[in-house]
């Protein structure tokens, strides 16, 4: 299978911006194994870049949820609440976290006292 | 008792550099892990050659840059690493710390001690890899680099700046020139002046690298030296790093004015582990399956030893890289380049070392490009005459191999060449100053051994440099000042040695 296939099927394994079942199913029985550990691990890089998952340690108001939406229109955008976190919000956009949240800091700074 | 002032003034100077924007990171998954080398997805902001942590605190390098994911070499345990795992950025390029606690160290291209000390942590963080000096900055070389072996000092001088390759098959004294040189900085300077020196072990015997420090131990060298090893039990990526933490290392030195010797033991691993690495990165592979960089590889690393000028504290890296040949053929793809690169080199030949003419340097293929113009007045105003009487003794032998009978001038001529080239013979560790090679070289150029049997030269030549110490100190001053030999300095010679002679007996 070339890149380029591949890049167009995991392309047409989203709909409106989730995860397409139905189609990926289908993908899915016509591929060999090789191929079908590609497409696995194409499809979740692709899913890593298409989602922002939103992590603070109070649960969100409607609000601020549609404020995030809106910010991230293009992503699948996802919550969850840890009580660790002590303070602030942390946000997974793809390969970039942007840590705003108490313990985050705490970690730094107990990193850079240890170096 | 430190003052309490003090410590809250120097707490108050780390918290003004105390970098606390830093909110976010770029993060990655492991995808494959493949004999020290890792494939991870993600890390879309990764710089090429930054580091990178894994989760369970191993750390890697970042080498190869694709659409889809970046490969990282690790620089410690692989084996703790799984598919899936996290891996992030740190925005820092590969740095070793370095201070005037690391001399006398042993330790490994990661700044880990080797020799069983405590980690020089306080220091200046050198990156590995930096962009050598400019022309702007550069001066030629103008200052000797002695090595105190008399074949190396005369006909093939080294100066300070210059890149000397020591190039020729296992086990004819490669390394043994390289701590000769070390060893003989111990008379040249002191105090400040003093040329500090770095040995790089790339690949080599565990057994051979203590060897070597035990010698530099014994010697007291190694209070000027930082021994660098990655041995061959090490992984390729450690090996592969070696050099550039050897010449950062020296760069940190020559950048406070100093000058550095470098010896790189040996490239020819070296170049070995960057294929290894290469291999498993999935790079094309060319010529011996060497990849496609191979030259920029130790192109970058050599023009790294510079001779900088006043305007930028006038320090230098003289670097000493080692290549080891098969069989003498020195036009393998390796050697080749490295020739290409270096101002010149040393080869050491088999057949001399055979004959027991050691160290075993062909003096007709070895060449300094630019040394020349560094080596002392003194010392060109003897080693000219003696070039050109070995070069026409190496033209008479190959003729004389045929022929029977020779005219005298011949003899004389042949004669005079086998004396040279018997002065020439030095043992190991036995690095000398450079009064004693010009008395040495003055002796037999001179005439003064001719009457002597050639095997019987070395000993002439030691009682007259004993009898010279003992009742001639003027003269040692006068070659020692490095100043050109002119007719008071030779009469003065003349005198000694007849005196000497007088009471000379083969």
């Amino acid at each position: 299978m070339t890149k380029k296939l591949l890049d167009e099927i995991v392309e047409i394994s989203f709909k409106e911006n989730a995860l397409d079942e139905k189609m990926i199913m289908d993908i899915a029985s016509k591929l060999k194994r090789r191929e079908l550990k590609a497409y696995v691990r194409r499809l979740r890089n692709e899913l890593s870049k298409r989602s922002v998952m939103i992590i603070s340690p109070r649960s969100f108001s409607e609000n601020a949820k549609n404020l995030f939406h809106q910010t991230f229109s293009d992503k699948i955008v996802t919550f969850e609440t840890d009580p660790s976190y002590l303070l602030g919000v942390k946000i997974i956009n793809g390969d970039m976290v942007y840590d705003q949240t108490l313990k985050g800091e705490f970690d730094h700074i107990t990193q850079r006292m240890r170096e | 008792m430190v003052d309490r002032k003090q410590v809250l003034e120097q707490l108050e100077k780390r918290l003004a550099g105390f970098e606390t924007d830093k909110k976010y990171t770029n993060v990655g998954s492991v995808e494959k892990n493949n004999d020290g080398v890792i494939q991870a997805s993600g890390l879309s902001q990764a710089m090429m050659g930054e580091m990178v942590e894994f989760e369970n605190g191993t750390e890697g390098v970042v080498l190869n840059l694709s659409e889809d994911y970046v490969s990282i070499i690790l620089l410690g345990s692989g084996t703790q690493i799984r598919e899936g795992d996290t891996v992030k950025t740190s925005g820092k390029l590969l740095s070793i710390t370095v201070s005037e606690d690391l001399l006398g160290r042993v330790i490994n291209p990661l700044g880990i001690p080797l020799d069983g000390k405590a980690m020089v942590k306080k220091g200046t963080s050198m990156p590995l890899e930096k962009i050598a000096a400019g022309v702007v900055e550069r001066q030629p070389v103008d200052t000797p680099m002695k090595t105190g072996i008399k074949a190396i000092d005369a006909m093939i001088p080294i100066g300070r700046g210059q890149r000397e390759l020591i190039i020729g098959d296992r086990g004819l004294g490669k390394t043994a020139v390289a701590v000769d040189t070390i060893l003989s900085q111990k008379h040249v300077n002191k105090g400040d002046k003093q040329v500090l020196c770095v040995y790089v072990a790339i690949g080599q015997k565990q057994s051979s690298v203590a060897q070597i420090i035990g010698k530099l131990k014994e010697a007291g060298a190694l209070d000027y030296t930082i021994v660098v090893s990655a041995g061959s039990s090490e992984s390729a990526s450690l090996q592969y790093l070696a050099p550039y933490a050897g010449v950062s290392i020296a760069e940190y030195f020559m950048e406070k004015g100093r000058d550095v010797l470098i010896v790189y033991d040996d490239l020819t691993k070296h170049a070995w582990a960057y294929r290894q690495l290469s291999l498993i990165l999935g790079r094309p592979a060319g010529r011996e399956a060497y990849p496609g960089d191979i030259f920029y590889l130790h192109s970058r690393l050599l023009e790294r030893a510079v001779r900088l000028n006043k305007n930028n504290g006038g320090g230098s890296i003289t670097a000493l890289p080692i290549i080891e040949t098969q069989a003498n053929d020195i036009s393998a793809y390796i050697p080749t380049n490295v020739i290409s690169i270096t101002d010149g080199q040393i080869f050491l030949e088999s057949d001399l070392f055979n004959a027991g003419i050691r160290p075993a340097i062909n003096v007709g293929v070895s060449v300094s490009r630019v040394g020349t113009a560094a080596q002392t007045g003194a010392m060109k105003s003897v080693a000219g005459k003696m070039k050109l009487e070995l070069a026409q003794f190496r033209e008479l032998a190959a003729f004389a191999q045929f022929g029977s009978e020779l005219d005298p001038e011949t003899q004389k001529q042949l004669d005079r060449g086998q004396r040279i080239t018997e002065i020439f013979k030095q043992p190991q560790y036995q690095p000398m100053v450079e009064s004693d090679e010009i008395l040495d070289i003055m002796a037999v150029t001179g005439g003064y051994g001719d009457d002597i049997p050639a095997d019987r030269i070395q000993d002439f030549i030691k009682e007259f440099r004993e009898y010279v110490h003992r009742k001639d100190k003027k003269l040692i001053d006068k070659l020692t000042s490095g100043e050109k030999v002119n007719e008071d300095t030779q009469k003065m010679f003349e005198k000694t040695m007849k005196e000497f002679k007088k009471g000379y007996k083969v």
